[in-house]
């Protein structure tokens, strides 16, 4: 007797809320217009307010200014100090279309340093340095 | 000129449905369909004509626009020409009545168009604020070829030469393709083109959902299916990543969903098969598991129609099918053969390790449970929901809904069948390679799903609980 006054309570409700439709519906539309209503403020408060930005942006502002002195289509060794893997992947699609060399083997006429994580300029050995841009990114030239 | 490379897919994929379609395309819900398909189709056919013109002439230019602006104003021309003379004007709803009988339930659309704004505002913000170059396979892969083609001069080949495993140089061309094209054509390469691409195929795809669901089981129903998806947040989520999921999907839902309209009006079923090739090829033009599905189509709706069936009646159907996916398809075989490199699951130092993979059972055991584990687990377990749903509103069991379902259900076991063997064959770490790609996999056949659940479930609407069938029948 419960259930049926509290059946057709909900139903009264339902149907002045949500009518037309049966009751399962509302399985996905009270869920659906919650979750991308939430989904909507939380990307908002991610990219508006926290300012948030993926690491490629960065990465494509940073190897801008290194991509026209490295002639169109040469090789070049890179090294960084970054041990994260994507780092590599991210200077490749960033430097297009220099073809990119991962370490200092073998020998190129050019190599791209990252040095993010310290102020020195790094060393190498058969290498001068050629041009430091002052954001961690540094091109040497071989010099023997 | 800017404007051109961007519109001219959407005019010619468009132009050749209305063609095919005058009758029915510029009117009501199978206009959406028609504009949402259009704009897939014309990425697929001007991604391959671009990638062909650099393979035979040279980088996609002011010569290259010209003619692509001469194919969309032929096509456009025998649209116009096909609608204002059609004289065939037989309604392509065979349910009308019931659709008649049935009013719109203006608050289910009210909160259809609420999500799909803020469908389109989050995917705006995360896309070009947030992720402006995609995710990592983005530019490790797709966007990566892009840039090579476009900037890499006489070296545009390099696009495909091999570093590692994860730079997969054999996939197809349609994402990266169409990128390249636009980039080529506009002369420099813009952030916003990529993300472009993967909106439209994102909200495309939610677009065929409504209005395949609302041609075949009313407009209530497309609402609800697509507010479905809009609770899937993954597939925002990978939308976003500009990888070629999201739109492989758009692709495999499309053609499901012509097949669908294939079963049910028979009248149409060459002119619908012919555009079902084109966005099967599309699929197979856009990632290589689109090729076990275009493989897979042709096994089950027709090698296997074929005792149901006349082997002419069999014939016909293919063949028109065939002239669907012919462009494509050949381009895809070219680029197989002449660009591609081998594939880091199937070529033949793997292959020849098949059998130590087959007969390793733990394998079956650690691949099957970690699927199972990974699709319960997707989207924060939203396939219970979908279970629950779907239990508690019943199954239509009316001979409209029965037609032709099940190979739509076989399609997608198959599909699924498909990625495991992959992984049973992967040399790559079990664990990694599942947990990099399998959510990935199960986006791709995510809205062809919730188009299947959505189709056989009984009518979301009160006064048609149950009766569809008989409302159909009578």
């Amino acid at each position: 007797m419960l259930m049926e006054k509290i059946k057709s309570y909900l139903e009264i409700r339902i149907n002045k809320y949500f009518p037309g439709v049966r009751w399962p519906a509302l399985l996905i539309v009270i869920p659906a217009l919650l979750i991308g209503t939430y989904t909507f403020l939380n990307i908002f408060s991610e990219v508006v307010i926290e300012n948030r930005r993926s690491q490629m942006a960065a990465y494509e502002k940073r190897f801008a200014s290194i991509q026209k002195d490295l002639p169109a289509y040469a090789y070049f060794n890179y090294v960084t100090d970054q041990e994260y893997y994507p780092d590599f992947i991210r200077v490749r699609y960033a430097l297009i279309p220099a073809r990119i060399v991962r370490g200092l083997s073998p020998r190129q006429k050019y190599l791209v340093v990252q040095n993010l994580d310290s102020t020195n300029i790094p060393q190498f050995k058969g290498y001068t340095l050629k041009k430091d841009y002052q954001n961690g990114v540094m091109l040497f030239q071989r010099s023997r | 000129m800017d404007l051109l490379a961007i519109i001219l897919p959407f005019i010619a994929g468009s132009a050749i449905i209305v063609a095919l379609f005058p009758e029915y395309c510029l009117s009501g819900v199978c206009m959406i369909l028609a504009a949402s398909l259009g704009a897939g189709i014309g990425f697929g056919i001007t991604s391959a004509t671009a990638f062909l013109w650099l393979a035979w002439f040279d980088h996609p230019g002011g010569y290259y626009l010209m003619a692509e602006l001469g194919l969309s104003v032929f096509l456009v021309l025998l649209a116009s020409y096909r609608f204002r003379y059609a004289k065939n004007t037989t309604p392509i709803d065979q349910i009308s009545s019931y659709r008649l009988s049935v009013r719109q339930i203006k608050w289910l659309k009210g909160i259809f168009l609420f999500l799909l704004i803020a469908f389109v505002a989050s995917f705006i913000l995360k896309a070009y604020f947030d992720r402006p170059h995609g995710a990592h396979d983005a530019w490790a892969i797709w966007n990566y070829r892009a840039r090579w083609l476009f900037k890499g001069g006489s070296n545009w080949t390099h696009a495909f030469t091999y570093l590692n495993a994860a730079d997969s140089p054999d996939y197809p061309l349609l994402v990266t393709g169409s990128v390249f094209r636009m980039w080529s054509i506009l002369g420099t390469d813009y952030v916003a083109i990529p993300i472009m691409v993967a909106g439209v195929l994102a909200v495309g795809s939610i677009l065929i959902i409504f209005s395949s669901i609302g041609i075949l089981r009313g407009e209530n129903q497309g609402y609800l299916a697509a507010i479905f998806i809009f609770l899937s947040t993954q597939f925002l989520n990978v939308a976003t990543y500009q990888y070629a999921d999201a739109p492989l999907s758009f692709y495999i839902l499309g053609t499901i969903a012509l097949f669908s309209l294939k079963d049910h009006y028979p009248n149409l079923s060459l002119r619908l098969l012919f555009l079902a090739g084109l966005t099967a090829s599309c699929a197979a033009w856009t990632k290589n598991e689109g090729v076990l599905f275009l493989v897979l189509i042709i096994l089950i709706r027709f090698i296997g129609e074929i005792r149901r069936h006349n082997w002419s009646g069999i014939l016909t159907q293919f063949f028109s099918f065939f002239m669907g996916m012919s462009f494509l398809g050949s381009t895809l075989i070219y680029f197989k053969l002449r660009f591609a490199i081998k594939n880091d699951l199937v070529n033949q130092a793997n292959l020849s390790k098949l059998s130590v993979y087959l007969l390793d059972w733990d394998r079956y055991i650690e691949v099957l449970s970690g699927m199972a584990k990974r699709i319960l687990a997707f989207n924060d377990h939203i396939i219970i929901l979908l279970i629950v749903f779907f239990l508690i509103s019943g199954v239509d069991r009316s001979s409209f809904v029965k037609k032709g379902v099940a190979s739509h259900i076989l399609l997608m076991l198959l599909m699924l069948g498909g990625y495991a063997f992959s992984f049973f064959i992967s040399p790559h770490d079990l664990n990694w390679h599942m947990g990099s790609s399998l959510r990935r996999l199960i986006v791709q056949l995510w809205p062809t799903w919730v188009f299947i659940a959505f189709y056989c479930v009984k009518s979301l609407e009160k006064n048609l609980a149950g009766e569809h069938g008989k409302i159909l029948s009578s």
